[in-house]
């Protein structure tokens, strides 16, 4: 036997190794075929709408990209805006971060319900109202202040996205800040360490990888961006918005494909750099319990400085959502102030697309979180090979645009084997599968809270996988399946990009339907449907924490 | 107990999940599945007329964005679930009656001598059933204000926007993203008479641009909301705008190119015999004096009257426009204007 074979046998064996490993920790058949389904479940509607996609085109598709200068500016534009909304909007996330987390900042309830609002927005009104409060005869800009501004393209671009995606910054460094152990701090003080050294060399190097978690995951939010561009970005041409406007304008469906697999690049590249960098890596300090100390009072020039950029900010947000309001209630959005009430009538009109809505999003939400929690079963314990392939394929729709699932689940599920395109299942599965990353995270951070014996008790006692399941995790996760079912729920509700291509024409959505409004040019019956699908999902909300207790929303 | 309140959540999604999966198979023969790209109102009145009188009912998916539509017709070829594509001009349908994705089909009432021979398809692919005009759309309050006292002319025609009163005014589309636009670039050459000389004009236009919209109704609200004075659009959507109370007027310039708005049906779709019989529906007398009243949009039928607060169609003067090189030409014209014009701007 030659030398390179015996090395080739070995490779063979360690793999044979591994993979009887594998089977041995998955003993039970019932259970790896769980495992086997949960990862059969996961490439086919992940991975093969994926594939659908990227071979749509045909690769002189790609090459003619050169050819076009629009396109090539559309690239370099989508990481242009990804690079300047995200570093503000993790700026602006930390500031309340910083202030959410220190006891004594006065306000904070509605500063936390502030850097919320933004996440429960539809798209479309939303942006319209920046156009007529900070427009160029925008109430505020120009009847208030009596400026000429220009909102239209990448200033107010900017300035929209990062009020839209600070909310997703502030909760992931608000969770990293709040597993800062006050009693670091404290040494470091009585050490003789100022304020500003403390939060140099204490408070910052700790909360790093938390930053460049949310830095990472607010520039997945902004490539795949849609609402925002489409009506402030005025002719800047960016990935995502591009890629519809193919459709929409020339119904060029391969270009639309050929543009959505551009935006796949930098978005993979952004999700395997947080794979690589942040999520493998804990930082978070290991301390007993209860010695946490008391956190010292805000330094004064540190607590104004909170104070006036929060105030501002939630000035800003309320405007917004004020000005929806009222383009619900009078004649003709910025053009004629006369109350009046027949934009409800005619959005009250529209409840069956709020209430198919609903059913969509509470379906996407009630499968994200229990497939979630099965996968996050599955991966505990990152040690396998299989496991780890299988919690990669659960995180991979965190990178994949909503424009691009939309397309793909339109071209993948039409026809055989699966062929489900006309019935509400395809939103469903699409709204859960694009959600299914939050799930799956929440559970599994779940899982490492709980001690692993508990489990081995329960398996010595002669439990089987599923009474473990069930019996063991499902109760002690209850909080963490809720949380995840809440994000996914508000996450759906308010998706445009995805529902936009996978309505049928007997369950048209809510948001779908507020995008026809906004194309009919009624304008006014958009902004009182947002109005309506805001509160509905606000209260949904709100119901759902008072049952799971207050949690945190977003991982 | 907890625990069986979560296996019963369990158990609900299941059969929840099991329910769903029924309706795949039910889609009784009598139900015609239309993908509309018009607006809301008139299908609905359409609608209600169509299934008493045949006893079909309609499903229909209305997005006032044809393209879109189109797209879907595309991505469910291998399969197609609609039967009928409604709405938007010519142009959206001709590439998927290129790729044989649309059925041939002759009406009776195309043979009737009441629909000029501009409106049909001689291969019975596309069904022109109204026609629309580009149309200059002006905010009148800023007209007063920033236009008239630097002596700009209120916009009769195309030229007049050329003046520098209007400099960073206007509200245009963008050819490479909205398929009016493009119709508007093509006009703009065959009524200059010349590529060349088109593109010089669409040159000395770009000084009056303020935007290029990317969709097609964008620029109506930029136009009433004070954004630009003055803007290019289509006249339903107009018409329909003011109707609503939005503060607007419009100017129907001399030599104007125009849409055809278009039917088709679906190749393979379920219900192909319904469809037909909705498209010999939309010609007929009384769908096209729905299409004219709500639609605000001129019938094809020489038969029936217009809208009271329109001109009549044969006193507008349209562009001789060359359809087919328009068709052919496409990628390259957008790919020069976006040379010439498109990627100069900031």
């Amino acid at each position: 036997m030659g030398r390179v074979d015996r090395q080739q046998a070995a490779v063979t064996y360690g793999i044979w190794k591994r993979i009887a490993q594998s089977v041995d920790r998955l003993g039970d058949p019932v259970l790896l075929l769980g495992f086997l389904a949960t990862t059969l479940i996961i490439a086919l509607f992940v991975l093969y709408p994926v594939i659908r996609v990227v071979t749509y085109p045909s690769s002189q598709d790609f090459v003619g990209l050169l050819d076009h200068p629009r396109w090539m500016r559309a690239i370099v534009n989508s990481l242009t805006m990804a690079g300047l909304s995200t570093v503000t909007a993790c700026l602006l996330g930390f500031v309340f971060a910083l202030a959410l987390t220190r006891p004594d900042i006065p306000g904070q309830g509605l500063f936390r319900a502030i850097s919320i609002l933004p996440l429960f927005s539809p798209p479309f009104t939303v942006a319209f109202s920046y156009l007529l409060l900070f427009g160029r005869l925008g109430l505020i800009t120009h009847t208030l202040l009596n400026l000429r501004v220009d909102i239209l393209g990448w200033r107010g671009l900017w300035l929209s996205q990062t009020v839209s995606f600070f909310p997703i910054a502030t909760i992931a460094i608000s969770r990293v800040l709040e597993n800062i152990p006050a009693n670091m701090e404290f040494a470091a003080r009585n050490l003789g360490a100022n304020e500003v050294s403390v939060f140099r060399t204490i408070t910052m190097p700790l909360a790093r990888p938390g930053f460049a978690g949310a830095m990472l995951l607010v520039a997945l939010y902004v490539l795949a961006d849609f609402g925002n561009p489409l009506i402030i970005g005025g002719d800047f041409p960016i990935l995502a918005t591009e890629a519809w406007y193919q459709i929409e304008g020339w119904a060029d469906l391969r270009a639309a494909a050929m543009l959505a697999s551009l935006l796949l690049v930098p978005a993979l590249v952004l999700f395997l750099m947080e794979r690589r960098w942040v999520s493998r890596r804990q930082y978070t300090t290991i301390v007993g319990r209860g010695v946490r100390g008391e956190r010292r009072a805000t330094p004064r020039a540190l607590k104004v400085f909170l104070l006036v950029i929060c105030s501002v900010a939630s000035l800003f947000v309320i405007s917004i959502y004020a000005g929806v309001i009222i383009g619900s209630l009078t004649n003709v959005w910025g053009a004629d102030w006369h109350l009046t009430l027949r934009h409800w009538t005619a959005a009250l009109r529209r409840w069956p697309h709020v209430k198919n809505s609903l059913v969509v999003s509470g379906g996407a939400a009630a499968l994200a979180a229990l497939l979630g929690l099965l996968t996050a079963y599955f991966t505990r314990g990152k040690a396998l090979v299989a496991s780890a392939a299988l919690d990669f394929g659960a995180m991979l729709p965190a990178a994949i645009p909503g424009v691009f699932l939309g397309i793909g689940y339109l071209l993948a599920f039409n026809g055989p084997p699966l062929a489900f395109s006309s019935t509400i299942w395809i939103l469903i599965l699409a709204l859960c599968f694009w959600n299914l990353p939050f799930a799956y995270k929440t559970a599994a951070s779940g899982f490492q809270q709980i001690d692993h014996m508990l489990e081995e008790a329960a398996e010595n006692l002669g439990a089987p996988w599923f009474r473990v399941f069930m019996d063991v995790y499902f109760p002690l996760l209850r909080r963490t399946v809720g949380a995840a079912f809440i994000t996914t729920f508000v996450n759906s509700v308010t998706n445009l990009s995805i529902t936009m291509f996978l309505v049928t024409a007997h369950f048209l959505v809510a948001t779908v339907s507020i995008l026809a409004l906004v194309s009919d040019n009624r304008l006014g019956v958009g902004a009182a449907l947002t109005t309506l699908l805001l509160s509905v999902t606000f209260g949904v909300v709100a119901l759902g924490f008072r049952w799971i207790g207050r949690s945190v929303l977003v991982d | 107990m907890r625990v069986a309140w979560m296996a019963r959540i369990v158990v609900l999604i299941l059969v929840a999940v099991v329910l769903g999966i029924g309706p795949i198979s039910a889609a009784p023969s009598q139900t015609i599945v239309v993908y509309s790209g018009m607006d809301e109102y008139t299908m609905e009145v359409l609608t209600k007329a169509f299934e008493p009188k045949t006893g079909i009912k309609v499903e229909s998916l209305v997005l006032a964005a044809a393209g879109t539509m189109s797209a879907r017709v595309r991505s469910e070829a291998s399969a197609p679930k609609a039967d009928i594509f409604i709405g938007g001009s010519a142009e959206i349908h001709e590439p998927l009656a290129r790729d044989g994705l649309l059925l041939a089909y002759h009406p009776q009432e195309e043979t009737s001598g009441r629909i000029p021979a501009e409106y049909v398809d001689p291969r019975g692919l596309w069904h022109g059933f109204y026609a629309g005009p580009l149309v200059i759309i002006v905010n009148r309050k800023l007209f007063d204000q920033e236009i008239k006292p630097r002596g700009g002319p209120y916009p009769r025609t195309w030229d007049d926007l050329l003046h520098p009163a209007y400099a960073g005014r206007i509200a245009a589309w963008n050819p490479a993203t909205v398929g009016g636009g493009y119709i508007f670039l093509a006009g703009q050459i065959f009524r200059a008479g010349g590529e060349d000389k088109g593109f010089e004009w669409l040159k000395r236009f770009d000084a009056s641009v303020r935007i290029y919209g990317p969709t097609g109704p964008s620029t109506i609200p930029l136009v009433v909301r004070g954004e630009a004075v003055a803007g290019v659009a289509w006249l339903d959507d107009t018409a329909e705008a003011i109707d609503g109370g939005q503060p607007l007027e419009y100017v129907i310039p001399p030599d104007t190119a125009g849409e055809i708005g278009s039917i088709s049906i679906v190749k393979g779709g379920p219900n192909s015999e319904g469809a037909k019989r909705f498209v010999d529906f939309v010609l007929t007398k009384g769908a096209q004096e729905v299409i004219a009243k709500y639609g605000f949009k001129y019938p094809v039928r020489t038969d029936v009257p217009i809208r009271s607060d329109f001109p009549a169609l044969t006193s507008l003067k349209f562009v001789q426009y060359d359809r087919p090189f328009a068709l052919q030409n496409r990628d390259r014209l957008v790919k020069k204007w976006e040379e010439l014009i498109g990627s100069k701007r900031r």
